[in-house]
């Protein structure tokens, strides 16, 4: 006899196998293993998820993670409905009239099953990644079947269908090392330029944010009607896209003051010109200050 | 690989090696542009940092012990590390950058086909600093001498690595090198095997696969470097030589991070060479 303090653990067994051979407590039985079968579901997720974790990455973890858990709860369903007497033929056999009504209804959830499935082939980008969806800007959190989620830099859930996702074009801000930061300037047409680039180029040498390659770009866009469009291209590495794109301007704009340059402002000037005999007077206004006499007023 | 205490005994009369602090007393060391204050608490190691932009500053200067009330308090210069009891003995030891190094030579130059050249790079040491008695002590912390800045090195935007970018360029002669206790000299064989001309305007030094050695002058030397482009063009060999000749007797201070078993063939010269 095997005891356990006074507790006779062979009349247990056999307790339990009058119970469970029993045909009279078949619903209870039935509910019995459903819960534990839950529960060993779980467990058997996390055990796969625990020796698998090293060897996949992050994204196809949360894949096989939930692939293990529906197919065990599907088989701990099939186990409990048979224990509850349920003749599983029946089932079958009603399924196959549900199927076209459940066809019809899912087709969206097919679709957004099989974009997923592309995703995960393709892979545009991966969790972590940072992207843009129509206009949403956010951090993957997780690539589902049905679903991307993404948490927006204001901590704000964004749930997209995958259907979606793969007939939309969105940007992975996040893909390649490195980024280019585009700093658009404008400068008083009365400066000189090259003075200008020289002052640019000494912030980013003293910014250590800023990549040596590639090298800054200075590029002239074009002759506005205040001053000269300038764009002013440096690289960085993606991490420090937003904090260096705002320390550079904040630099630039303390260089400009410190050195008494002139940045381009919508602006008039308005001219009085007197004729001759002083009598009639014409006004006209130029963005630009006239080199001749005239009063300006 | 020699313990630190036997690394330490090497550097007699410099600023590198072992010191010794008490509680409560602190140390200042200048090695060239970088300023170091170490303050020795309790249960507290207080570091205070700062570089300047000087970086041909040659100023060598140790202050132990030194007034604990004058260090500088600037929060961002500072880090404290909470131990649960600090011990006397602190050192101070050199190593190479922790990423690739991008050196340009003076001037971009052509080596000829079946031509070789040699150059030698000069680059900054970063100082460890470790704490403890034992015979392995615990590091606290790596400061660069001086910050180098982040460059790109692949041909494109999309394929490469980032590397540190050297502020001082490759040389053809040793002699040309400014000498410092605080920076490392790797002699570089180039090799052009290939049927053309080879435009070399960048190389990229692996120093993560380099380990570190000291002379008996006090300069720090790798062991030298061979950059061999193949004779199909568009492969380059990679691999270590010696330590070099113009270094005399020298005493290995720490292994490559990244041993390198022989050598690595790359397919692509842009990985080396830009």
């Amino acid at each position: 006899m095997l005891k356990l303090g006074t507790f006779d653990l062979h009349q247990l067994l056999a307790t339990l196998e009058i119970f469970f051979l029993s045909k009279k407590y078949q619903l209870l039985q039935a509910i019995i293993f459903f819960v534990v079968g839950i529960l060993l579901a779980k467990l058997f997720t996390r055990v796969v998820v625990h020796l698998l974790r090293l060897r996949l990455k992050k994204q196809l973890l949360m894949v096989v993670e939930k692939f293990c858990y529906y197919v065990s709860l599907i088989i701990v369903i099939i186990i409990s409905l048979e224990r509850a007497g349920l003749d599983l033929k029946v089932l079958l056999g009603a399924a196959g009239v549900f199927t076209v009504a459940i066809g019809f209804a899912s087709q969206t959830s097919a679709s957004n099953l099989i974009s997923g499935l592309f995703l995960f082939g393709e892979r545009p980008f991966v969790v972590g990644d940072n992207i843009e969806v129509d206009g949403v800007k956010g951090e993957v959190l997780s690539i589902d079947l049905l679903s991307t989620k993404l948490r927006t830099f204001d901590n704000l859930l964004v749930r997209i269908p995958n259907e979606s996702l793969i007939k939309s074009r969105f940007i992975n801000l996040t893909h390649f090392p490195i980024r280019r930061i585009d700093l658009i300037l404008s400068l008083d047409y009365r400066e000189n330029l090259e003075r200008f680039r020289q002052i640019l180029l000494k912030v980013v040498s003293e910014t250590f944010l800023c990549l040596d390659e590639p090298a800054p770009k200075f590029v002239i866009l074009g002759l506005a009607e205040s001053g000269v469009e300038i764009r002013f291209s440096i690289w960085t590495k993606k991490e420090n896209y937003d904090l260096l794109k705002s320390l550079m301007y904040e630099k630039i704009l303390n260089m400009v003051q410190q050195n008494g340059l002139l940045v381009a402002y919508p602006h008039r000037v308005f001219i009085q010109r007197f004729d001759d005999d002083k009598k009639h007077s014409t006004h006209f206004s130029h963005p630009i200050e006239p080199q001749h006499e005239e009063r300006k007023v | 690989m020699d313990t630190l205490i036997d690394i330490s005994k090497l550097f007699h009369n410099q600023i590198w090696g072992q010191y010794s602090l008490n509680e409560n007393e602190s140390g200042h060391w200048r090695i060239g542009p970088l300023q170091i204050w170490i303050a020795r608490f309790r249960s507290e190691w207080r570091i205070v940092t700062n570089s300047s932009e000087e970086h041909h500053d040659t100023t060598i200067q140790v202050k132990v012990p030194y007034e604990t009330a004058t260090i500088p308090k600037r929060s961002e210069w500072t880090r404290r590390y909470c131990v649960e009891r600090t011990e006397d003995k602190l050192y101070l030891i050199p190593a190479l950058a922790d990423r690739s190094i991008v050196v340009r030579p003076e001037e971009a130059f052509y080596l000829p086909s079946k031509e070789e050249t040699v150059l030698f790079i000069n680059s900054v040491l970063w100082c460890k600093i470790f704490v403890g008695n034992s015979q392995y002590p615990k590091l606290i912390d790596t400061i660069p001498i001086y910050h180098l800045s982040d460059t790109w090195f692949g041909p494109s935007s999309i394929e490469g690595e980032i590397c540190y970018a050297a502020k001082t360029g490759a040389l053809q002669r040793l002699d040309l090198v400014r000498l410092s206790p605080y920076r490392v000299i790797t002699k570089v064989y180039l090799k052009n095997l290939a049927d053309n001309p080879l435009l070399l305007e960048r190389i990229k030094l692996p120093v993560t696969n380099l380990s570190l050695y000291h002379a008996e002058n006090g300069v720090f030397f790798t062991e030298s470097v061979v950059l061999q482009r193949e004779k199909m063009g568009q492969q380059v060999r990679f691999s270590l030589g010696r330590t070099p000749k113009e270094g005399g007797r020298l005493k290995r201070i720490t292994t490559a991070e990244r041993a390198l078993e022989g050598h690595f063939v790359s397919r692509a010269m842009h990985t080396l060479f830009g």
